[in-house]
């Protein structure tokens, strides 16, 4: 047996959960598991932001489940930034819901890492020592991407969502 | 009313709180992959069985680490 693990993502003003989602793509709508094609950013603006939780739905006999980390692997296109609220010094502790924004984001405001953090850069009950020792959620990652007006294309790159556990 | 939707059928579950609508889906029987959410299978179904792979390494992590603060 083991912990049950997934990413659940929050959108629209009334907080909808989608549990379980497959993608992460990114765009000019406020949707999950949305079609960038179908929802392309124009460049110099910003996607929407992603609300998205570290999701446990059943220990499996596991005593506890922390050190959350979270990075990007693979370039973005053009001169786009990827950020996030997500970070291992002066963490802002667990956000309260906002309806996602596709103006510049007031709490992702910190570059989504590139390489696996050192320590857990996202929290449990608003710490980066925090832990789950029952079905539970994590703090809110929120990220998005903000464009140059000379990009030119999109991208495809891997977003990593690592979790330690506990017998 | 609150809703949680199942990524992965799209099944929709309404609850005065979001714990309410959470707790009905949890316990329905995913029809795209005929196991509930708290069942490991459901997430093999849905990564081509990466996800117990990744909890191998997930619980490897959290045994190395639990070793090294008792040393």
């Amino acid at each position: 047996m083991a912990a049950t693990v997934a990413i659940a993502e929050f959108n629209t003003v009334s907080e909808t959960k989608t549990a379980s989602i497959t993608n992460t793509n990114m765009g000019d709508t406020d949707a999950v598991n949305l079609d960038p094609v179908a929802y392309p950013v124009t460049p110099g603006d910003y996607t929407y932001e992603k609300w998205q939780k570290i999701e446990v739905t059943a220990m499996g006999g596991s005593s506890s489940i922390d050190n959350l980390k979270i990075w990007r692997t693979g370039a973005l296109g053009g001169s786009a930034a990827h950020l996030t609220n997500a970070r291992e010094t002066t963490y802002g502790g667990a956000e309260t819901f906002a309806t996602p924004l596709v103006t510049v984001s007031t709490i992702a405001l910190q570059t989504m890492p590139s390489t696996e953090p050192t320590d857990a850069n996202l929290g449990i009950g608003g710490s980066l020592t925090g832990a789950l020792s029952a079905a539970g959620l994590s703090d809110y990652l929120i990220h998005q991407i903000g464009t140059d007006a000379g990009d030119v294309a999109g991208s495809t790159s891997t977003m990593n969502y690592q979790y330690d556990e506990t017998a | 009313m609150k809703q949680v939707i199942c990524g992965a059928c799209g099944k929709v579950f309404e609850g005065e709180t979001e714990e309410k609508a959470n707790a009905k889906y949890l316990k329905h029987k995913c029809k795209k992959t005929g196991f509930t959410p708290t069942d490991v299978e459901h997430y093999d179904a849905l990564s081509n069985g990466r996800f117990s792979l990744q909890s191998k390494a997930a619980l490897a992590r959290g045994e190395k680490r639990k070793n090294s603060k008792k040393k």
